[in-house]
């Protein structure tokens, strides 16, 4: 399967890990992602709070660039650029006068003709989840997994949705696929805080506290996440939580790609673990994961 | 008939209210608002607000714009679109939200969370630059422009001893992003704005 693929900003910065233990899932499952050449940021949340006219622009430029590429589907590993990339497509299809402002301002044509996938998407149902577990080696010994979800994968719903907005499974199904156990915990599509986690840190550390203090009330050891911004926020921004809140937490926070690419049989050092706040390595080893 | 009382020209022409320009501008109508409150109820950030979403739309639908463009609501909104999600009238709060913090960067109001505002123009000028975020410039400019930019510096430093924080500018977006800035420097109605902005 060929198919563009959209980093996104942080996935070539401090999710790394992201980009890179996807590439690897994508190696094993024999999907070739072609990375949008000279592909600009989305815009992400300050874009759309800012002007409309931008929130447009950037999906679209880059949609005219896959376009150009040849490609009728593009996979993204971010919730955020999923969900503006989307929100565009929509607003194209709707907006027609919005639309022809935005091309004749950008001095391109858009044909509404790539299919905007997220990566969970592609893989829960594109590849397919008997697929993917055919293709386990190393199951995840009935790992606890809290799969969170955040805000942007399934709201809103008409714009997004791959699957139940208000109590979504995919991560789950993919995890158990390879192996893993999975809680079930009313915080997985609740808000991490988003970019609070940097311009007004108070707010998203409570955020941050009460969903990871779900999830292990829960019975996770482990919580899952799919997007560049929810991983760091749950992750880097725990210690401080915990002293906002005086109450301990220590649960490590991955993605759900690095587990995916564990579980098919990648060495456990390609993965970027090390570069955890919250190290995962002592709740894998207990497993016998690794 | 007293002498004192004054008679009021019948179409006096008024400025056109944050409600009806958030209609035109961005096609949501706060008047389907019924007060359910569930978009208040499911807000995550409402605990931080000086209002709810619910009293923000009311406030919209009586007019009281001055309130709307000095609270905190839409500057404490993180997008989660949980509102959004759940409004049986389609109001689209989210939206009205975003409309908000649009109306007040045009109308140049001093926003009420001012390190959320300059989070947002520093982003926005990041990819105008260099078209894909730089995050360490994101974190430092935004923070030092809200005074805050020594409170992370133990953190950053840990970012960078774990390699998850790049000492230079992203590249790849460059070209795209000056064909961008050119194209899009004519167009009226939104402007990329400049580093220092407004406030």
């Amino acid at each position: 399967m060929r198919l563009a693929y959209y980093p996104g900003c942080s996935l070539h910065a401090s999710a790394a890990p992201y980009h890179s233990s996807t590439l690897l899932v994508a190696e094993t499952l024999g999907l070739e992602l072609l990375e949008v050449p000279e592909w600009i940021c989305c815009g992400a949340t300050p874009t759309h709070s800012m002007s409309p006219l931008l929130a447009l622009a950037f999906p679209m430029q880059n949609l005219v660039q896959v376009e150009a590429m040849g490609m009728d589907r593009v996979a993204l590993p971010c919730a955020a650029c999923y969900g503006r990339f989307r929100a565009a497509d929509r607003r194209i299809k709707e907006a027609p006068e919005l639309r022809k402002q935005v091309e004749a301002a950008l001095g391109v044509e858009y044909h509404s003709s790539v299919a905007i996938l997220h990566l969970l998407d592609l893989l829960a149902n594109h590849v397919g989840l008997e697929a993917i577990g055919r293709k386990v080696v190393k199951p995840l010994s009935q790992l606890r997994l809290a799969c969170y979800y955040g805000c942007l994968l399934t709201r809103p719903p008409k714009v997004v949705a791959f699957d139940d907005p208000d109590s979504p499974s995919v991560m789950e199904k993919l995890m158990q696929a390879c192996g893993a156990s999975t809680v079930e915990w009313p915080y997985k599509t609740e808000c991490c805080g988003a970019t609070f986690g940097i311009s007004y840190e108070e707010v998203a550390l409570r955020l941050i506290h009460q969903l990871l203090a779900d999830a292990v009330r829960a019975g996770a050891e482990m919580v899952v996440a799919a997007c560049p911004l929810c991983q760091p926020n749950l992750d880097i921004r725990q210690e401080e939580a915990e002293k906002a809140s005086a109450k301990p937490l220590s649960v490590p926070v991955v993605y759900f790609t690095q587990l995916l690419a564990l579980a098919l049989g990648h060495d456990v050092r390609k993965l970027g673990f090390e570069k955890n706040f919250v190290d995962p390595l002592p709740v894998l080893r207990q497993r016998g994961v690794v | 008939m007293s002498s004192a009382v004054q008679s009021l020209p019948l179409h006096s022409p008024q400025p056109p209210t944050l409600a009806r320009r958030l209609g035109q501008e961005l096609g949501v109508n706060v008047f389907a608002c019924y007060q359910c409150k569930r978009c208040s109820a499911g807000c995550p950030t409402a605990f931080a607000m000086d209002r709810p979403p619910h009293e923000l739309v009311r406030a919209l639908q009586m007019g009281h714009d001055e309130l709307v463009l000095n609270s905190r609501t839409a500057w404490l909104c993180s997008s989660c679109e949980m509102c959004s999600t759940r409004c049986p009238q389609e109001v689209d709060p989210a939206r009205v939200m975003d409309g908000v913090k649009i109306l007040c960067g045009r109308e140049a109001i001093t926003p009420a969370v001012p390190s959320v505002a300059a989070f947002n123009r520093t982003f926005l000028w990041m990819i105008s630059r260099f078209g894909r975020a730089y995050e360490l410039g994101l974190v430092c400019l935004s923070q030092a422009k809200s005074g805050r930019l020594w409170r992370d510096l133990p953190l950053g430093m840990k970012m960078f001893a774990k390699g998850r924080l790049r000492l230079f500018p992203p590249r790849g977006g460059g070209r795209t992003a000056a064909r961008l800035r050119k194209k899009l420097r004519s167009v009226a109605s939104d402007r990329w704005p400049v580093a220092g902005g407004h406030q």
